[in-house]
């Protein structure tokens, strides 16, 4: 299993970098959280004095290596607005968000499956001209319109569900299930007609390919042609192509909880970028890292199942 | 795969994309000598006006022209969507040939920077990089020209690894071609089928995340409108007045599905190109 | 009249043709084509690329692509049209009755299953054609037993091995075996052994013969290689411009030819070049060398886990003398070390030790890792698809040489261009073509002007006819010759394949596992050659 050590290393060297960019990027943003705590009447020197006890004033090196030692403990850090820890802070939000993330990616992939498969039966005919031109329209939808006309069509036109309401799961799963449905297709919509062209042309792409000759010299018929060697083979570009819609599925969620207004991760993350709340924001963005991170590593391991060429190296 | 380029033929994707792009390039080139009303005076008389002759698109919450503010917040769109993309692409074919090109440690250091990028949803970094440089055009441009470089880096290194051992790039070495004109004359053509419709529809992606940001309150600020911004702003009037948002959506529509269609169109002509 | 028994297969009329899925129009691909396979006989079927070898044989399993049409004729098999049967009846034919090989070993199996699942499938695809209630043990001894009949020693191991594990000579036998499990009386086999080297060639080709006999198997044998044939098949068919313009016993076919393409392509695989031309004299025994090798080494270095390096010594102590305006044949077989000699001397890759001179002033000393120049030393490659860039066109890809180099005023250089291209025999017009719009032997053309432009001393073509038509072979051949008297370039020609040698070399270097071991005058090293490795070489004509 080297491979996977190797990924893994390779995966943390990542979130090593990204952490990084982020607490860099907050040394160089103008703006003094202290000031903002508390607030345009206060003296230069009590600004001074809660910067002093914030730990405003250390190098960035300083600050991000006690950082990084306190988040291998799993200790984030204590936001500098809210004076809580961090953790709790994204542990109250963070479920919401991973729930529309995960309804969404299960949308993608169940309806694009069909869609890329149909597609690809009969290129150019006429199931295929249909999926192609509503899939064009669909690509190239913006999330945060698509949102808002979801909301006005289906929302307030058709009152298919109430604008703006939020259940916590807290109160009821599937109440809260039942709120983020909308907002989950919204997310999931465009990224269905991407990946769905994508699933038709990898099916394409291998269906020319020399071994399905043999496969059919072989007596088998066109269904276990598919099944069994078509299939197989184009899941391997696919399910790359999944683990990028992932995590675009992830950065998509954050557009669309504001336009729904719901209370997920993003409001907390706009609040603490507006506020140069570093500890709050690069915990946040650690956790997405974090995430994305799992849905590719998710991915090399489903990789290394279905082809025997990076199991058996 | 011959079948399908008769049914879908390239240039009907090229003349609508034209056409939607065209639209909101025209209304972003009238803004700088005309525009039908101030986009910025408030008027108590005209809040919320549903359209009419006098306002076609109507009004929003303050009273303002929505047709002028539209014309003048598919601006930033237009300059931000076109630099940024000339930003990504210039750093993207910097980094990219290099990494490509000589490969070994350069190599490697560049593609953990580029895999450490891409692993994020791009919306987040965006967030942060423009945190950075500052809310404004220059730092939209380059907050999203740096988070859309590194796939740009991917297809010049990619395609240059790929390109570089062929033989004819070791021919043209042989009779005594330097790097230089190696890249630019005798690698890059290979490219460009990839490179076209990736560009254009870096683009579109481009126009989206401005709006993004600019809907989440991080990029355009307002008074001065951006599509994105209208949005935020009308989003509360949804009920009321669903002109101050349908307008906005639409225009951010047609210039983000004009550009899909363009590199759908621009994959396909090079596709049958028959190189 | 003797006793004729019903054929196996009986092709009637065929003619088949591909529609243009954007002019719809209807090109022909093959015309009224009649001819019959006996029982237990193996029929060749022999043509140049394009003929329409590869689709005749897709026709007959019924695995056309859309595209292509059958537009008249019968295809009988055991008496039976096939072109009249149901798609599912023929699909079970496949696998069953006819088996099929093809020309990749490497890419036609799937990747992601087992040897052994790939044969199981052309059990269970064929339900009627097994015992009722076969366990999937039963399955296997007979899979086992197959594997152990195309001449695996371990069929075990083979039957778990996946295609990445075994290399193109054990695949294609693994695809042999698929073929043939169900002991079907037709097999289909299309140039399968193209894509392999010499000795893997020669044991497949063994095998295919004694299993066709042990199985009273007919065989369609499929290829563009008239040696082959002559080993493996009992008639034989000349398939060219869309018709069968000959057919008979194969020794008929091959001793007295009675069509002219025919003996086209005999004149080719014999690749008769010089005709009358007596042998060049021995140049005097002090001349001075061109180029002159001494003890070259050279090897790839990998980085392997941190930062261990693995050394693979590819040529070790090479020494060799190229005379002026000779042509100097440098033999062995893949993955000698011939291609890296090459770029060695042409400086795309450096050596370890050594030291290249030329005309006896040092250009080179690798052990003191330094070039002093590159010499201007022309380059002809085998792929002649993949040595000229695609998005350029033949004028332009031959003007570059000056343009780079700065010489010729600019004005001038289009004149030199199509100076070139009269030389080497490329038409006016093709100068604003791109090489996607050439053939194989005109793009080899190409390729050879571009080297020329800059007037080296010496151009060193490796496997330059390799991938190209035994007809075209000849004439690029020939092309090389006559540059080669007309302007006294000097040539290193390095191939496999002592035909080539022999057409136009004068003096022949063998090259074994990174070293030269035997060099000499052309006609001492053919008739009585010194080393094994020769002996074995030469008995390939």
């Amino acid at each position: 299993m080297n491979y996977f050590l190797r990924r893994i290393l390779q995966l943390i060297g990542t979130l090593f970098v990204v952490s990084l960019i982020t607490f860099a990027a907050f040394y160089i943003i103008p703006g003094d959280p202290a000031r903002v705590i508390l607030g345009p009447e206060a003296t230069e020197a009590q600004v001074e004095a809660l910067r002093e006890e914030l730990g405003l004033n250390r190098s960035m090196l300083q600050t991000f290596s006690d950082w990084l030692t306190g988040t291998l403990r799993g200790d984030l850090g204590e936001s500098l607005i809210f004076r809580q820890p961090v953790t709790d802070l994204v542990a109250q939000k963070i479920p919401v968000t991973l729930t529309i993330a995960a309804m969404s990616i299960f949308m993608t992939i169940i309806a694009a499956f069909p869609l890329g498969i149909a597609a690809a039966r009969k290129p150019g005919k006429f199931a295929d001209q249909l999926i192609s031109v509503i899939g064009h329209f669909f690509l190239a939808f913006p999330p945060i319109v698509l949102a808002l006309v979801i909301t006005l069509l289906l929302g307030l036109t058709f009152k298919l569900f109430i604008a703006g309401e939020y259940v916590s799961y807290t109160d009821s799963i599937s109440g809260f299930i039942a709120s983020l449905f909308f907002p989950s297709i919204a997310v999931a919509i465009p990224k269905i007609a991407v990946f769905q062209k994508f699933i038709r042309t990898s099916i394409i792409a291998e269906r020319s390919k020399d071994y399905v000759r043999t496969a059919k010299s072989h007596g088998l018929s066109n269904m276990m042609v598919m099944i069994r060697h078509i299939l197989p083979n184009s899941l391997v570009p696919i399910i790359t192509v999944l683990s990028i819609v992932a995590s675009e599925i992830l950065g998509g969620v954050l557009v669309v909880e504001m336009v729904f207004n719901i209370p997920g991760i993003s409001r907390l993350l706009i609040f603490g970028i507006e506020n140069r709340d570093y500890p709050l924001t690069a915990g946040i963005v650690l956790y997405l890292a974090v995430m994305t991170v799992i849905v590719y590593f998710v991915a090399d391991i489903l990789h290394s199942l279905v082809d025997p060429r990076i199991r058996l190296k | 795969m011959q079948r399908i380029i008769r049914f879908r033929n390239h240039s009907i994707f090229l003349i609508l994309g034209g056409v939607f792009v065209g639209i909101v390039l025209f209304c972003a080139l009238i803004s700088i000598i005309y525009l039908p009303d101030d986009p910025m005076a408030t008027n108590s008389m005209t809040k919320l006006a549903a359209p009419s002759a006098d306002h076609l698109f109507g009004c929003d919450h303050e009273g303002r022209d929505v047709l002028s503010r539209v014309i003048l917040g598919s601006r930033p769109t237009v300059i931000i969507s076109l630099l940024g993309i000339l930003i990504a692409l210039l750093l993207g074919m910097l980094l990219g040939s290099a990494a490509g090109y000589f490969g070994g440690a350069p190599d490697h250091f560049l593609m953990l920077i580029s895999d450490s990028i891409m692993a994020f949803p791009g919306i987040l970094l965006a967030l942060v990089f423009v945190a950075v440089i500052g809310k404004g055009l220059p730092g939209l441009i380059f907050g999203l020209g740096i988070v859309f470089a590194p796939s740009y880096a991917r297809i010049f290194r990619t395609g240059i690894r790929q390109l570089k051992d062929r033989e004819y790039i070791l021919l043209a070495r042989l009779i005594g071609v330097k790097p230089p004109r190696i890249l630019f004359v005798h690698l890059f053509p290979g490219l460009v089928p990839q490179l076209a419709p990736a560009i254009v529809v870096g683009i579109a992606n481009m126009a989206m995340a401005e709006a993004g940001l600019s809907y989440l309150g991080q990029g355009v600020q307002i008074p001065q409108p951006s599509l994105g911004n209208m949005l935020m702003e009308g989003q509360s009037y949804l009920v009321y007045a669903p002109w101050i948002i349908i307008f906005p959506s639409i225009y951010l529509l047609f210039y983000v599905l004009g550009m899909y269609f363009l590199s759908e169109g621009v994959r396909m002509k090079f596709k049958t190109g028959g190189v | 009249m003797a006793y004729e028994p019903t054929p196996l297969l009986s092709i009637r009329n065929l003619s088949l043709s591909f529609s243009d899925p954007v002019t719809r129009k209807e090109n022909s691909i093959l015309s009224r084509l009649s001819f019959d396979i006996r029982d237990g006989e193996v029929f060749g079927i022999v043509g140049e690329s394009g003929s329409g070898k590869t689709i005749l044989s897709l026709a007959i399993a019924g695995l056309l692509p859309e595209t292509a049409k059958i537009t008249a004729g019968e295809i009988i098999f055991r008496g039976q049209n096939l072109l009249s049967l149901s798609p599912k009846a023929r699909r079970d034919l496949l696998g069953r009755e006819i088996g099929m090989i093809f020309q990749e070993p490497l890419s036609s199996l799937n990747p992601l299953i087992s040897v052994g699942k790939h044969l199981e499938e052309v059990i269970t695809a064929h339900p009627d054609a097994s015992t009722p209630k076969e366990t999937r043990g039963m399955r296997k001894t007979r899979i086992l037993e197959m594997l152990a009949h195309v001449g695996f020693h371990d069929p075990g191991r083979i039957y778990r091995a996946f295609p990445h594990q075994l290399s193109g000579g054990q695949r294609q036998r693994a695809l042999i075996a698929g073929a043939l499990l169900l002991k079907p009386s037709l097999l289909i086999a299309d140039e399968p052994t193209t894509a392999l080297d010499t000795v893997t060639q020669t044991q497949i080709l063994d095998q295919l013969r004694r299993i066709s006999q042990s199985f009273s198997l007919s065989v369609l044998f499929i290829s563009h290689d008239l040696k082959i044939m002559e080993k493996m098949c009992d008639r034989l068919a000349v398939l060219h411009n869309r018709r069968i313009v000959e057919c008979d016993a194969t020794y008929e076919v091959l001793h007295s030819p009675g069509h002219p393409h025919t003996a086209a392509l005999l004149r080719g695989a014999r690749l008769d070049i010089r005709g009358a031309e007596v042998a060049r004299p021995a140049p005097p025994a002090g001349a001075v060398p061109l180029y002159r090798i001494e003890a070259l080494s050279a090897g790839y270095t990998t980085t392997a886990f941190r930062g261990a390096t693995n050394e693979a010594q590819v040529l070790d102590q090479v020494s060799l003398r190229i005379l002026p305006g000779e042509i100097l044949g440098l033999i062995g077989s893949s993955g000698c070390g011939k291609t890296t000699l090459a770029r060695v001397m042409t400086g795309l890759l450096p050596g370890s030790t050594g030291r290249i001179y030329e005309n006896e002033e040092l250009v080179a000393d690798f052990s003191l890792k330094k070039r002093i120049r590159k010499s201007p030393v022309g380059l002809v490659f085998q792929d002649p698809y993949n040595s000229l860039n695609p998005y350029k066109t033949v004028g332009w890809l031959l003007e570059e040489p000056l343009r780079v180099n700065h010489l010729h005023p600019q004005k001038d250089r289009r004149e030199r261009v199509l100076t070139m291209m009269a030389q080497v025999g490329l038409p006016k017009r093709y100068i604003d073509s791109y090489p996607h719009q050439l053939s194989g032997g005109q793009r080899q053309r190409v390729a050879l002007a571009i080297s020329l432009m800059l007037s080296p001393s010496l151009i060193i073509a490796d496997e330059p006819v390799s991938s190209l038509d035994v007809t075209v072979q000849s004439q690029i051949l020939q092309l090389l010759h006559d540059i080669n008297r007309r302007s006294g370039v000097a040539f290193l020609l390095i191939t496999h394949d002592l035909r080539v040698i022999r057409a136009i070399c004068d003096r022949v270097a063998v090259m074994d596992s990174g070293k030269i071991v035997e060099t000499g005058r052309i006609g001492d090293v053919i008739h009585s050659p010194k080393m094994p490795v020769t002996k074995l070489l030469t008995e390939q004509i």
